[in-house]
């Protein structure tokens, strides 16, 4: 190819240990244990590339920046939107007169709390839903994989071309990775088995792997859409914990002490005013008017419900014993085009 | 890439071209028989235009496509695309519960809608920044939209650099390939050129992309809240205006507005206290639970009256039962009463049992009777006797004698008053109903004109009177001239401001055409509140404040409730006190503190004119020029900086008390006096020359105003009030009494109240622009720290783009 062809010209610059082949983590694609090692490996790589990597690959132009990484990218929108919010909201205050500078300041500190709350009640909810439609029906849908890709050569000889990406075996509802569900000899549809007796289809399936697939769309279907609603609606829950009046407390904490105690003082405070934050914005706080009284409760309640709902929902279908006939995925009177 | 060959063939085709191309298409030369064949559908797919300012029919669009991704969602059989749309969704909704939530917690309804602008304006920036930031100059640079939108054959709208691998083909015409070639300099003479500048797009696209989530969040957070402040001086006029009219209507309608603030909330509690009480013992807690639900939000004055009222109306021909009940809440309500100063085992030696009070009563003829006057007095000394003569015999002192007399007598009194044989029956019941329909209507009455003044005076942000101040002292600072450098260096310290101030009134007072200018625009706009505020609305509010009470008062009189009425009106003590007078002066004054604050900056301008131009009274010709180069200073710091505390000690100002007797002209530059004698030495106060004083009153209230000044005011209709101001201060500011400085006046004393003396002087203007200064410094610092912010992201972002694409073309 042409490119190749460019790239020759270039491949005098590089030295011979850049041909030397560095070994990956995985050799083929790989479903991961959902644990806590596995997310903290995937987030810190995903992290770490997001600010590094991907973004000077992306300005170059590189023909290797790919959708995934991307997306990956997305994180730098967020935290450095979110490093702007809390800017927005403090930075200027030094400026201001002693008293507008207090009262500034304390809305000010309430709003970045409440941009970290946002952000870790949207991604902390999220296990609302997958936890327990994993524990009724058996399917993660936040099923983690390694993807070893394989990108264009930047030079002649490259031999470094293959990349590990952190995937989700359901990332796609229309072409999820079964593929990678399916086991060895006898054990080749043990993971759908499983997940064929949760659902109430039986044991012993001649092929459960048939049965169980078009349920494993809806389930990732329903629990993606109820995910997009109520973590959002959690985040907003986090921000309401953030405004309530007993941070005030907090944040003077953070003032007083030094060093160890300085620290020990503020995780006390931490909690003692989480709790305290959480009884206000239930409650409305002293002396709440008619809608403040409701409001929390309504904020909290309306997260709840969505959380239950989309639970509710995507586990009784997934477990109802109909024929499913919609879930056929091609109708076979209708000419097919693919887009 | 195997299907690159295909590809460099039809690129440069439309898709009917190529269906075309595709039917004739042939191997080695032999074409190929396509007849009954069959092949898939035509591809439908299409680039579309993503204007920066969607149109309704798109937007539309949007929301119906979001809305079967719902539907989709919820039933499972929403594809990936539409679950990407639903993240969108969920983030909308979710935002849109957060600021329904936060607007709950303000308090205004200006900061409430603040709290949906606050996420408009952020839903909007993260939007049109890939537009305005990324896609308009890349276009412009590059001659392509690297944010080109596309619809696929399934109608689904995608982006279609968004995954540079993976782009649909065909949907760049030859002839917008072609052009975009020539934009990007790639030569006209390679094979396949086409191909080569799609390279250079996706190059071109993966840049910009990247770009874009770079910046996307720091220029989200900044912008949006730059629109917000924007949108706060769109928003503040526009809601102060609906405000007022919806004030003013209430006035205007204000029996349609009484109707609509009418309900059966208080009258169904109360209907619930006479279920649960009919027939019972009235005693002092049910008085006072059905008082406290008769006056619900109403003022303490207006409970306790009602309270009076009702315990004589109720009880005031009462008789007491003398039963075994009567008994026991003796002996339990003295035992309380007593444990203050007795121990249990003292009080055990004179405190009568159950048995024993009863047998008083028989022995003294009183039980089973109903009691009440002389005979009820009988009873309490028969009660008080048995407890006192039994301490009397265990040797208790004198004085703990006369203590447990005067506790046990008390005690008995309202063991009396409780152990009532008046019932709470069905004439009672109906009287009460009666008495609480006209003061329902009564509430509903006030509550409007409660509402009326909220809106209008009130102090709180939103009121318009509050937007009033804060238009009129906030447009000060661009009338004075006054600069960011000047803001940022005084804004702390009052005394720096006072300087400033000074400056640019000596500055802006000694240059007709500035003046002209500067005074013009002063009082227009606080001219403006008349329109606001109109005087005859402000009468016709008082009007009916006194015909509501006095409606009142005197429908609460003719039902027996004259306590209350006295309460409502205070006639007795010719109106003072009363809920009536309190709201008419709470009205008049918060409007009155106003206008004199502005009437005094008018009169401060103008005072400093006079001097610039040098027109003193007549009465300070021939004076020593020392001396009038002092009683100048004096006048340009009480007018800019005095308080009432100044103007009751009638002043304390340090000059020679030898002045020198030259009476020369003083010499004004530039505004300035430039002072020949004055301030070269220390000085004193000198409390015996009450000429002085009464000269400077004089030149700052009396003398006639400067003759632009005097247009400007006459061209707003303002004279009258300026001046009626200046003549306030001077009669009784002026000829108020301070006993070190007896003849220190300026007339007779009119006795003001400290009160009104203190309304009349408003706020100082050094005060006034220390304010305003901090204020407006606040809100340019974040503006400009933030606007900087935004313009550097901006231009860095489109300067950045000038150097995508370079290097070897692909």
């Amino acid at each position: 190819m042409e490119v190749n062809k460019i790239q020759s010209s270039n491949n005098i610059n590089f030295s011979s240990k850049v041909n030397e082949q560095k070994s990956l983590k995985y050799q083929k694609d790989t479903v991961l244990k959902n644990n806590l090692a596995t997310q903290v490996e995937v987030t810190t790589d995903k992290f770490t590339k997001a600010f590094t990597t991907y973004p000077a690959k992306g300005l170059k132009g590189d023909k290797n920046a790919n959708f995934y990484e991307f997306l990956t990218m997305g994180t730098v929108p967020y935290v450095l939107g979110s490093a702007a919010l809390m800017g927005v909201f403090n930075l200027a205050n030094k400026y201001f007169t002693p008293f507008a500078q207090s009262k500034a300041g304390s809305v000010g500190k309430k709003l970045a709390l409440g941009v970290l709350f946002y952000g870790v009640a949207k991604e902390a909810s999220k296990a609302l839903i997958n936890k327990p439609v994993k524990a009724l029906t058996g399917v993660d849908t936040e099923m983690p994989y390694a993807k070893v890709v394989e990108g264009l050569p930047k030079f002649e000889g490259d031999k470094n071309t293959k990349n590990i990406e952190y995937h989700k075996v359901f990332e796609s509802v229309e072409f999820p990775r079964y593929d990678l569900l399916y086991g060895q000899g006898e054990k080749r549809n043990e993971y759908y088995d499983k997940v064929a007796k949760k659902l109430g289809l039986g044991e012993n399936l001649k092929s459960s792997d048939k049965e169980v697939k078009p349920r494993i769309k809806e389930i990732v279907s329903k629990s993606n859409s109820a995910k997009s609603m109520a973590s959002y609606l959690w985040a907003a829950v986090g921000v309401g914990l953030a405004v309530q009046k007993p941070w005030d407390n907090f944040f003077t904490a953070t003032t007083k002490g030094q060093g160890l105690k300085k620290v020990g003082n503020c995780v006390k405070s931490f909690g003692r005013n989480f709790v305290d934050s959480a009884k206000e914005l239930w409650t409305g706080g002293a002396n709440p008017t008619k809608g403040q009284k409701i409001a929390g409760k309504a904020l909290i309640g309306t997260a709840v419900a969505a959380t239950v709902l989309g639970v509710v929902n995507t586990v009784v279908s997934a477990r109802r014993s109909s024929k499913l006939s919609h879930q056929e995925v091609f109708d076979k009177n209708k000419q097919v085009v693919e887009g | 890439m195997s299907i690159s060959a295909v590809n460099n063939t039809i690129t440069s085709k439309t898709q009917s071209q190529n269906w075309e191309n595709w039917k004739s298409s042939s191997v080695n030369g032999t074409p190929i028989p396509t007849e009954g064949l069959i092949r898939p559908n035509q591809a439908k797919g299409r680039l579309v235009n993503d204007p920066i300012v969607p149109s309704p029919k798109r937007v539309l669009k949007g929301f119906k496509y979001d809305a079967k991704a719902l539907k989709d969602g919820f039933t499972g059989k929403a594809n990936d695309h539409q679950l990407g749309k639903l993240n969108d969704v969920g983030m909308k909704v979710g935002g849109l519960a957060l600021a329904g939530y936060l607007a709950t917690q303000k308090t205004t309804a200006k900061t409430k809608l603040m709290e949906f602008v606050g996420l408009g304006t952020f839903l909007a920036a993260m939007n049109l920044w890939p537009k305005v930031a990324i896609a308009a100059p890349a276009k412009a640079i590059h001659g392509f939209n690297p944010m080109q939108k596309y619809e696929d054959s399934f109608g689904r709208e995608k982006s279609y650099f968004q995954d540079a691998q993976y782009t649909p083909t065909d949907l760049y015409s030859n002839e917008k390939l072609q052009k975009i070639g020539d934009r990007m300099g790639i030569d006209k003479n390679i094979n396949d050129r086409n191909d080569a500048t799609m390279k250079q797009m996706k190059k071109v696209a993966t840049q910009n992309n990247t770009l874009w989530m770079i910046t996307a969040g720091i220029a989200s957070a900044v912008f949006s809240a730059l629109a917000c402040n924007q949108a706060e001086k769109v928003i503040d006029p526009a809601l102060e205006k609906a405000n007022n009219k919806k004030a003013d209507n209430m006035l205007a309608n204000f029996d349609e507005a009484c109707k609509k603030q009418e309900n059966n909330k208080m009258l169904d509690s109360l209907n619930k206290v006479f279920a649960d009480n009919k027939d019972k013992a009235i005693d002092n807690k049910m008085i006072e639970k059905i008082t406290s639900v008769m006056t619900k939000g109403m003022d303490p004055i207006t409970n306790d009256g009602v309270k009076a009222d009702l315990t004589n109306m109720l009880l005031g021909d009462n008789k007491t039962v003398v039963d075994e009940k009567l008994a026991e809440t003796i002996i339990s309500g003295s035992k309380k009463a007593l444990s203050e100063r007795f121990s249990e085992e003292e009080m055990s030696k004179f405190l009568p049992n159950k048995e024993e009070m009863v047998e008083k009563f028989k022995s003294s003829n009183f039980m089973g009777k109903e009691l009440a006057g002389e005979e009820l007095k009988d009873l309490r000394t028969v009660v008080t006797s048995a407890y006192v003569s039994k301490a009397k015999s265990n040797g208790f002192a004198k004085d703990d004698l006369k203590h447990i007399k005067s506790t046990v007598s008390a005690s008995s009194d309202e063991a009396f008053s409780s152990n009532s044989n008046a019932k709470l029956n069905d004439a009672k019941i109906e009287k009460l109903t009666e008495i609480a329909k006209v003061m329902n209507k009564y509430q509903a009455k006030t509550k409007v004109l409660d509402d009326y003044a909220q809106i209008k005076v009130a102090d709180k942000p939103d009121s318009v009177i509050a937007a009033y101040w804060n238009s009129v002292s906030g447009s000060l600072i661009k009338t004075m001239g006054i600069d960011y450098k000047e803001l940022e260096k005084v804004r702390n310290n009052r005394e720096m401001v006072q300087e400033l101030v000074r400056g640019k009134m000596e500055e802006i007072t000694s240059d007709d055409a500035k003046y002209e200018k500067a005074i013009g625009a002063v009082v227009s706009k606080v001219a403006e509140l008349d329109q606001k505020i109109k005087p005859e609305d402000t009468k016709k509010y008082s009007e009916k404040v006194v015909k509501v009470y006095d409606d009142f008062a005197t429908e609460m009189a003719q039902k027996g409730m004259t306590e209350t009425s006295n309460k409502l009106t205070a006639y007795n003590v010719g109106g003072k006190g009363s809920l009536k007078r309190i709201k008419q002066v709470y009205f008049e004054e918060r409007i009155a503190g106003v206008k004199n604050s502005f009437s005094r900056l008018i009169n401060t301008m103008d005072t400093y004119r006079r001097v610039s131009t040098g027109k003193f009274s007549p009465e300070m010709n021939g004076m020593s020029r020392e001396i009038k180069e002092g009683l100048i200073e004096l006048t340009k710091q009480t007018t800019l900086q005095g308080h009432s505390s100044d103007h009751s000690i009638k002043f304390y100002f340090n000059r020679n008390q030898n002045p020198n007797p030259d009476t020369s002209e003083v010499e004004i530059k530039d505004g300035k006096v430039v002072n020949k004698y004055f301030d070269k030495s220390k000085g004193v106060d000198i409390p015996a020359d009450y000429d002085f004083y009464q000269k400077a009153m004089n030149f700052m209230y009396k003398q006639d105003f400067d003759p632009i000044t005097k247009k400007a005011l006459q061209a707003s209709k303002m004279e009258g009030q300026v001046r009626g101001y200046m003549d306030d201060v001077h009669k009784n500011i002026g000829g108020a009494d301070y006993f070190t400085k007896p003849n220190h006046k300026t007339g007779a004393d009119q006795n003001a109240s400290s009160e009104y003396k203190f309304l009349l002087l408003g706020v100082a203007p050094d005060e006034m622009f220390t304010k305003t200064i901090q204020q407006t410094y606040n809100t340019q610092k974040w503006g400009k720290t933030f606007g900087t912010a935004g313009a550097i992201l901006t231009g860095l972002t489109v300067a950045a783009q000038f150097l995508f694409g370079k290097g070897k073309k692909v």
